[in-house]
């Protein structure tokens, strides 16, 4: 199980993240959704060992974020990371070189999946072909926790598709899947669970299924509610 | 060791244009030397002698760059997230980065020892026309018989320097970053970061070598034979073994105060 206790983290005078509580576990399909800014990045950052609480913890199976965990946990980015030098093989001989649950033949498979060439230079992608590399390796790993940071941003409508037809077909009872967005419809189909973060904190967290009976409306009615609506602005913004 | 030598492989393979930039640009350089030698090319002789120079003397500021290079940038830029997503603690990220500084310092002296041998050779022939390369290895070989001891010390007390170094401008850097996070004047302060941390390290490298110098310090000029001899007498009676001592201490704890500050409070 992956676990926030008492999370903060703090940039200058901000704080990303205010005393945030929240558990993943093992085998469900989390949503983890916010506008941008409300914490997920750092979310995620934390657990994959990328940025340090300033205070509180975060576990993985009870042990501190390190070595262990980077080793049970997938983690996909939102900004490109490959070096510069390196073809889309190159990337596939990184990941197998350093994580054990990397499958080669996976990777392949998502590559023609995704039509992506192992000899195109990482450098030459698009930034929609870039996603879809990070999100095959990413894939690749049968990793216990596979955390996937705004996957469908800066993607083609046919390339959201392929994405998440992708996605769909990496679940598995085995693996916790974390993806953020900050819309929380393009992953209705995907996810049972949902997590949504405000302001670095969860404001409403639990099955689709049981949200829905408790509040008596959408995820996505409850998702404007609880994030608001500028409708109002507009108007003034546009001189009507 | 196995994860160790797979980051060393992709520190070097990250900077292999440019490492193979370098080692071809001076292939040239010394291949042109050695052309317009033999064809008495006076131009390009003076040519060839002074970028040869040039790049001698900037071959230490290259390499400090290139070792500073590996980790600052992991740090700075995303593609620290490649490593430092790696089930790898940071001792292990770390030593590589030493490792690597090590193994590309070493083979920039065997150039350096290889260009300056071809064109030492070259002159020692003009000297004594007919010189064969044999000789001439034995008689250098000859005239340094007796001081492998103080050669050794000075090797190791420079290998011991130069990663202590090294692990100085690290822990500025990481200390830096821990506490700007990315501010653009963590370059700033990692430079006054890295000074102040020389500073307290001089103080008691002083304070060290007063206390213990006269202690060590003996017998410089002891009668020896064999060359392990040499080498115990030149160790224990050097300075150098002072200093190698305190270097080696100071790296240890330099390099676990990094690793700790690295794993525990640096956010990329």
């Amino acid at each position: 199980m992956l676990r926030f206790e008492n999370v903060i983290k703090g940039y200058g005078n901000k704080k990303a993240l205010n005393n945030l509580n929240v558990s993943f576990e093992k085998g469900k399909v989390y949503a983890l959704v916010g506008p941008n800014g409300s914490g997920k990045s750092t979310m995620m950052k934390i657990a994959a060992g990328l940025v340090k609480p300033t205070k509180g913890s975060c576990t993985y199976d009870s042990q501190n974020i390190g070595a262990y965990s980077k080793s049970k946990i997938a983690y996909m980015c939102t900004e490109p990371f490959y070096y510069d030098y390196m073809r889309i093989s190159d990337v596939e001989k990184y990941y197998a070189d350093f994580f054990e649950d990397f499958n080669r033949d996976k990777f392949r498979n998502l590559l023609q999946f995704m039509e992506l060439d192992a000899s195109m230079k990482v450098k030459a992608l698009s930034s929609g072909m870039a996603a879809k590399l990070k999100i095959s390796a990413t894939l690749a790993r049968e990793a216990e926790v596979i955390m996937l940071d705004e996957p469908l941003n800066g993607i083609d409508l046919l390339g959201r598709d392929q994405i998440i037809n992708a996605v769909i077909k990496a679940t598995n009872p085995g693996s916790t899947f974390i993806i953020s967005s900050h819309l929380f419809d393009e992953l209705e189909n995907i996810v049972d669970n949902v997590v949504m973060v405000k302001n670095g904190n969860v404001v409403l967290e639990g099955e689709l299924e049981d949200i829905r009976a408790q509040y008596g409306k959408s995820i996505s009615d409850l998702y404007r509610e609880i994030y608001g609506s500028n409708d109002g602005l507009s108007d003034e913004i546009w001189g009507k | 060791m196995k994860l160790l030598a797979k980051h060393v492989k992709y520190d070097l393979l990250k900077y292999k244009n440019a490492l193979l930039a370098v080692l071809i640009g001076s292939g040239v350089i010394e291949m042109a030397h050695i052309i317009a030698y033999l064809t008495e090319f006076k131009t390009l002789y003076v040519i060839t002698v002074i970028i040869l120079m040039i790049a001698l003397f900037s071959a230490f500021f290259v390499l400090l760059i290139y070792s500073v290079g590996i980790f600052s940038i992991d740090l700075s830029k995303k593609q620290g997230y490649m490593p430092f997503s790696t089930p790898t603690t940071s001792r292990t990220l770390i030593g590589s980065k030493i490792i690597t500084t090590l193994i590309v310092s070493a083979a920039t002296i065997v150039l350096i020892l290889l260009y300056g041998g071809i064109d030492s050779y070259l002159a020692a022939r003009e000297a004594e026309p007919g010189l064969s390369l044999g000789y001439a290895v034995k008689t250098i070989l000859d005239e340094l018989d007796g001081s492998w001891g103080y050669i050794a010390v000075t090797v190791i007390n420079m290998i011991a320097q130069w990663v202590c170094n090294i692990l100085t401008i690290y822990l500025a850097l990481a200390l830096s970053a821990t506490l700007l996070g990315e501010s653009k004047l963590k370059g700033l302060v990692s430079f006054g970061l890295w000074i102040g941390v020389n500073v307290v390290l001089s103080i008691i490298s002083l304070i060290v070598t007063k206390i213990f110098g006269n202690i060590i310090n003996f017998n410089v000029d002891a009668y020896a034979e064999t060359p392990a001899e040499i080498f115990s007498v030149a160790f224990g009676g050097s300075a150098a073994a002072l200093s190698i001592g305190l270097n080696v201490v100071v790296a240890v704890g330099i390099y676990f105060l990094t690793c700790w500050i690295t794993e525990k409070k640096l956010s990329l």
